[in-house]
């Protein structure tokens, strides 16, 4: 005795073989097969018929996974260039960032060119968010630093949110890397540039939450400009809230975030460095040493995928050892295995000395302003 | 010039929550990357569905309405496909009763977004036998959704 579920079962698998036996036979013995069928057992051969028809028709059907189908997302709508804001002129749309969309527009009182960031409606639309919002642009406001975008003013007009901040022109290194890995001086310089930065925010208790490649532009005279900084903890802040994907939810590579973040767990400079030992990584070897085609995979990755070691890149010169070290104890999943802080390393790479081996330092890091 | 820049920030939420998830279902560590790639996409699944779910239930105070993809979410292809995750989560159901493998593969690919060869190592199975299944179950769902449609 069987039942009906083991009947049902044993059916299916009988329609998956016949399935694919006609799929796979030769046009001119496939309506033979189909008769053969239908001569034993009529309504297996309806559903059979049926299942080859929906087959010709269900080509496109989920073949878009659920997860990229996200990631392409309508946009929110664009203001029209000389479009006034403000006292900001609209010149063009210069990109889309985790806020909402970024203008490169003119502040008519001071005739000087801004970035200006039109921040989601869903990321302002209460006063705590709003107090947030503030707390956040005043603290990145107060930083001054060669390797970090100024920010200029937070902007509240007709009950939306706008950032002004400087207009960096010139390539991400985003665009960098998609001509391939950067040699050793230019992975070098970069990466004591952006410890620059980060030194001069993290002293500030602002961490940047949100550093790869394509928050980071080099100028045409040569200046590394790391953007951003502080504004990514107003996405983070909405973590939870079902609003945020209501429009244009967004799943890009989790490669560059830290295990702490990923957990959701509170984060401090030293999820920063960790951002900052991917990208060098990517810089010397122009791969990310987590980066997989699917969220699930890179996830996976980030929190239990092997560390990188200097074997694995034999391509890169010796002389680039001592960042390749540094990178990877960076990488260590424990903030605590880590180096302290982006100063310390600095100044080893400074004097071209690789990590201490092994011990794990416990000292208090710096923690984010909150 | 600055390029379109990766919005990824809000990518933060949906990955933190399918996390949260997994360690709620699994408190134990993951066995391995497979393992973890396979949990990841049952908690997509669950999270995307939820969703849905959740947003249906605000828009139409409660009423059986279809609930697709594209309501906000999906791009124009999806709009074109119409993937209604309620129904289609319940017709997974129903097929995972039927055919547990021919399920799984679903979930691995629509929801954990892997390709065919990752769905085979997942699973420990030939490339070759990922297609076809994957092939019978996208006639059968999309038999499923039309009849349930009509």
């Amino acid at each position: 005795m069987s039942t009906p579920d083991e009947d049902a079962g044993r059916r299916h698998r009988e329609l998956t073989r016949l399935f694919h036996d006609v799929l796979e036979a030769p046009d001119t013995a496939r309506s033979a097969l189909l008769q053969r069928v239908r001569d034993e057992d009529p309504t297996l051969a309806d559903e059979l018929t049926a299942l080859l028809e929906a087959h010709q028709r269900a080509a496109h059907f989920i073949e878009v996974p659920a997860t990229a189908a996200l990631a392409e997302a309508p946009v929110s709508p664009r203001l029209q260039p000389l479009h006034l804001v403000g006292p900001y002129r609209v010149i063009r749309v210069a990109g889309e960032g985790g806020m909402g969309v970024v203008y490169l527009a003119e502040d008519t009182r001071l005739g000087r060119v801004v970035a200006l960031k039109s921040v989601r409606p869903e990321c302002a639309e209460d006063e705590t968010r709003r107090a947030c919002l503030r707390r956040e642009a005043r603290a990145a406001a107060s930083l001054r630093h060669p390797s970090i975008a100024t920010v200029y003013a937070l902007e509240e007009i007709d009950d939306q949110i706008y950032v002004a901040s400087e207009f960096v022109a010139g390539d991400t290194l985003r665009d960098e890397l998609a001509r391939g890995p950067v040699s050793t001086d230019r992975a070098s310089a970069v990466a004591l540039a952006i410890l620059g930065a980060l030194e001069a925010a993290h002293q500030r208790g602002i961490v940047h939450r949100d550093l790869k490649p394509e928050n980071i532009v080099s100028t045409p005279d040569g200046t590394i400009k790391v953007l951003d900084f502080g504004l990514a903890q107003v996405g983070g802040d909405l973590a939870g809230s079902d609003r945020l994907t209501k429009d244009a939810t967004v799943l890009g590579t989790p490669a560059y975030m830290s295990p702490e973040q990923i957990r959701g767990e509170p984060v401090d400079c030293r999820s920063d460095l960790f951002s900052w030992g991917g990208l060098v990584i990517e810089l010397l070897t122009g791969q990310h040493p987590w980066a997989a085609p699917t969220t699930a995979a890179t996830l996976a990755r980030v929190l239990e995928g092997p560390l990188p070691v200097p074997s694995m890149m034999p391509n890169t010169p010796p002389s680039a050892a001592p960042l390749v070290e540094w990178a990877i104890r960076c990488l260590a999943r424990s903030p605590d295995a880590r180096p302290r802080s982006a100063a310390e390393i600095a100044s080893a790479l400074s004097a071209g000395s690789t990590p201490a081996g092994g011990q794990l330092r416990q000292r208090r890091p710096v923690r984010a302003a909150s | 010039m600055r390029r379109e820049r990766s919005r990824s920030v809000e990518a933060t939420d949906l990955v933190h929550e399918a996390y949260v998830r997994m360690a709620q279902d699994r408190p134990m560590a993951f066995k391995n990357r497979d393992h973890f790639v396979a949990i990841a996409a049952i908690a997509m699944r669950r999270l995307l569905v939820e969703r849905a779910r959740r947003r249906h239930a605000v828009k139409r105070g409660g009423h059986q309405v279809r609930v697709t993809l594209d309501d906000g979410l999906l791009n124009d292809e999806g709009v074109r496909n119409g993937v209604d995750l309620m129904t289609l989560d319940q017709a997974l159901d129903r097929l995972a009763a039927l055919d547990a493998v021919q399920a799984r593969i679903v979930e691995l690919r629509f929801f954990g977004g892997l390709s065919i060869e990752e769905t085979a190592d997942a699973l420990s199975l030939s490339p070759a036998t990922i297609k076809r299944h994957w092939a019978l179950a996208k006639a059968w769902l999309f038999r499923e959704l039309e009849v349930g449609w009509s």
